[in-house]
């Protein structure tokens, strides 16, 4: 298959790579400052990306959504209902999101300027034409509960004049001395090489979900911003935390896929294989039980164990891999019994009857169901400052590709990095091609093109490289590490890596698209596996069985990674403690 | 249980690859050979009904699923 060649570079004051939230909050906000803002996605517009399936503005229980409220008071966190200092206080010892859990090594202002601003850019929405940006979790359509913010999003981007390119590859970024002037890729519709230019670049791609075996994220969630930025020299951060969720079905003829918060949900209940209640006893011995817990059955889940369910939500993780690697589990898995959950409690907001579609090959009413924690999102990624600038001029990261995750972290980081990036696209000088540019361009072309004239063989068969990865990375570098299997993790990696890679080939661009896929996913499993080997302590989503203690005393630090000439380079930094400090 | 089914008509499906480009789970795939998007494996599938709504020729029916209009308030609250 051929490939023509880019005639001239396209121009931009303002470049955004993704359109998920975060991508296009920046790129929106770039746009209202006047500037020419154009966003680019591998994909079609908005709807691939994985914020199309999160729910995480609907987090808050207004009176409107109380008939709708199924279980106790507590089911959804209110994780953002409180004083300033109060959601601060709780993002710090949980994460820049919602009880994942890795306590005190964020960047406190990012936080700050979460706590501040969360609330504004969610009512915000509005003035988009989102009709109702706060009821994802009960009213409106089941699973795909962003398309009803994001596709308002991205026509309201259009109509203030936004420019878009979809089904765009962005393979690579053009970097000249320090500065990010542009980046380059292949078109899949028009068939040929993409090269922009731009003042300043976004990079909105997402997480790397894909690289685990058992994970919900969307197909084309690989870590393509991560790897793109590694290669350009940027630094990234905290790849050792990843965030896992318990609820993902595991089960033979239902989707792979996470049950959603629900009063059905809610209401089952947690066994081993033993058909012990283990997860009583693992948050005894853990001290993460509510004061009001009752331990009863026959209340739902925030009730029996007195807390907010999603600040449960790495203790359930890391009780579920526990039973699973202990023994206790059942084919990698542990079980929902939902036999006694009344019929009509799934019908009561749309996260239940979303879970009645996925289980509808399955008998839930005679049967208790396989499920199993499966990787959701990167809490780490490319490392930026409070302003989400990136360790290189000109470039700008913000969403799950930047230093956080979830959605109230993808609005605020999306508005500040495409207001601070215009500010920078201003004052820039425009960005230029040089000689040893477009001789660099000329090779990356090259390289592409060899990839399409490969012949297609076993051993570089794409998707089956991807599934390799996938089970490595599950089997040794998952939700609890030791030093052993991640060495061997590694080890499996840079086999592949070795062997692999090199025999690529890609039939047509769509292939094209799946082999830079590979490629990126290879280097992102790297680094975390990496990260999580450096980081010899246990915090938060970062569980080692050979280091199982929080150690504040050598690594109140972050795991910083960048590449360098002899490979990978790992070092610390100290966190900046400016306002608190653990006890 | 649901009496779920999916259905993809492929002489009305004219390749434009879309369904495949959504689909979360490559449920819907694209045969780059016979240009058609095809069922890989409906067992993944979502019922996201984003495949259904980009598609422009109206290839794609989903039957037998719940939706939102299935959002009702029972009485026996707890």
């Amino acid at each position: 298959m051929k490939i023509n060649d880019s005639k001239k570079p396209i121009e931009t004051d303002v470049l955004v790579i993704g359109s998920g939230m975060a991508g296009l909050r920046a790129a929106i906000e770039a746009k209202r400052s006047g500037l020419n803002v154009l966003l680019v996605d591998k994909s079609l517009l908005g709807r691939a990306s994985s914020s199309i399936y999160a729910g995480g503005l609907g987090l808050e229980i207004l009176p409107k959504h109380l008939p709708y409220h199924g279980a106790g008071k507590e089911k959804f966190a209110s994780y953002f209902n409180g004083t300033i200092e109060e959601v601060f206080k709780k993002m710090l010892e949980e994460g820049v999101s919602i009880g994942w859990g890795y306590p005190y090594i964020d960047n406190q202002r990012i936080l700050m300027t979460v706590a501040c601003d969360y609330k504004l850019r969610q009512e915000e929405l509005r003035d988009f034409g989102v009709e109702d940006p706060y009821s994802q979790h009960f009213i409106g359509r089941p699973i795909s509960m962003g398309v009803p913010i994001i596709l308002p999003m991205i026509d309201y981007f259009k109509k203030i004049g936004g420019k878009t390119i979809e089904k765009t590859v962005i393979t690579d970024l053009i970097r000249q001395g320090d500065r990010i002037i542009g980046v380059i890729g292949f078109d899949m519709d028009r068939k040929r090489f993409v090269v922009i230019l731009a003042k300043a670049t976004i990079m909105a791609t997402g997480g790397c979900a894909q690289v685990y075996k058992k994970t919900h994220a969307p197909t084309r969630i690989t870590g393509d911003g991560y790897a793109m930025a590694y290669r350009a020299g940027a630094e990234l951060w905290e790849m050792e935390l990843v965030a896992f969720d318990n609820w993902t079905i595991a089960e033979p003829g239902c989707p792979q896929w996470w049950i959603p918060f629900s009063y059905g949900r809610v209401s089952g209940k947690l066994r081993n294989a033993l058909g012990e209640p283990f997860f009583e006893k693992y948050a005894k011995e853990n001290k993460c039980l509510g004061p009001k817990a009752t331990l009863d059955d026959n209340d739902v889940m925030d009730i029996r164990y007195g807390k907010a369910l999603t600040e449960l939500n790495y203790y359930f993780w890391r009780a579920c891999s526990k039973e699973i690697r202990e023994g206790r589990g059942d084919q990698s898995a542990v079980l929902l019994d939902l036999r006694d959950v009344p019929e009509e409690r799934w019908y009561y907001e749309n996260d239940g009857i979303a879970t009645l579609n996925l289980l509808r090959n399955f008998d839930w009413q005679k049967k208790p169901l396989h499920i199993s924690p499966a990787d959701e999102n990167m809490a780490g990624g490319i490392y930026t400052d409070e302003y989400f600038k990136t360790s290189l001029e000109g470039f700008y990261a913000a969403g799950e590709a930047g230093p956080g995750q979830a959605l109230p972290f993808c609005i605020v980081s999306g508005a500040c990095s495409g207001r601070y990036a215009s500010w920078y696209a201003r004052e820039a000088g425009p960005a230029e091609l040089r000689d040893e540019d477009i001789k660099w361009i000329d090779k990356m072309q090259e390289e592409a093109r060899k990839l399409l004239r490969s012949e297609p063989n076993d051993m570089g068969d794409p998707r089956g490289i991807k599934k390799d990865i996938k089970e490595t990375m599950w089997a040794c570098v998952g939700t609890l590490r030791t030093e052993d299997e991640l060495r061997k993790g590694l080890q499996n990696l840079e086999r592949i890596e070795k062997e692999r890679l090199s025999k690529l080939y890609a039939k047509d661009l769509r292939d094209l698209r799946e082999v830079y896929e590979v490629i990126n996913m290879v280097m992102v499993s790297k680094m975390i596996a990496e990260s999580a080997r450096f980081r010899t302590e246990s915090r938060g989503l970062h569980q080692r069985l050979d280091y199982p203690k929080e150690d504040n005393v050598n690594w109140l630090r972050n795991v910083i990674l960048q590449a360098s000439e002899g490979g990978m380079r790992l070092f610390t930094r100290p966190v900046n403690l400016i306002w608190e400090k653990p006890d | 249980m649901l009496d779920f089914k999916y259905e993809l008509q492929e002489e009305k499906c004219i390749g434009c690859e879309k369904c495949a480009e959504v689909c979360p789970t490559l449920a819907i795939d694209f045969d780059s050979e016979k240009k058609k998007a095809f069922v890989l494996d409906i067992d993944q599938c979502l019922v996201c009904h984003q495949c259904l709504e980009v598609c422009p020729v109206e290839a794609i029916s989903i039957k037998g699923a719940l939706w939102q209009e299935d959002i009702r308030i029972s009485k026996s609250k707890n």
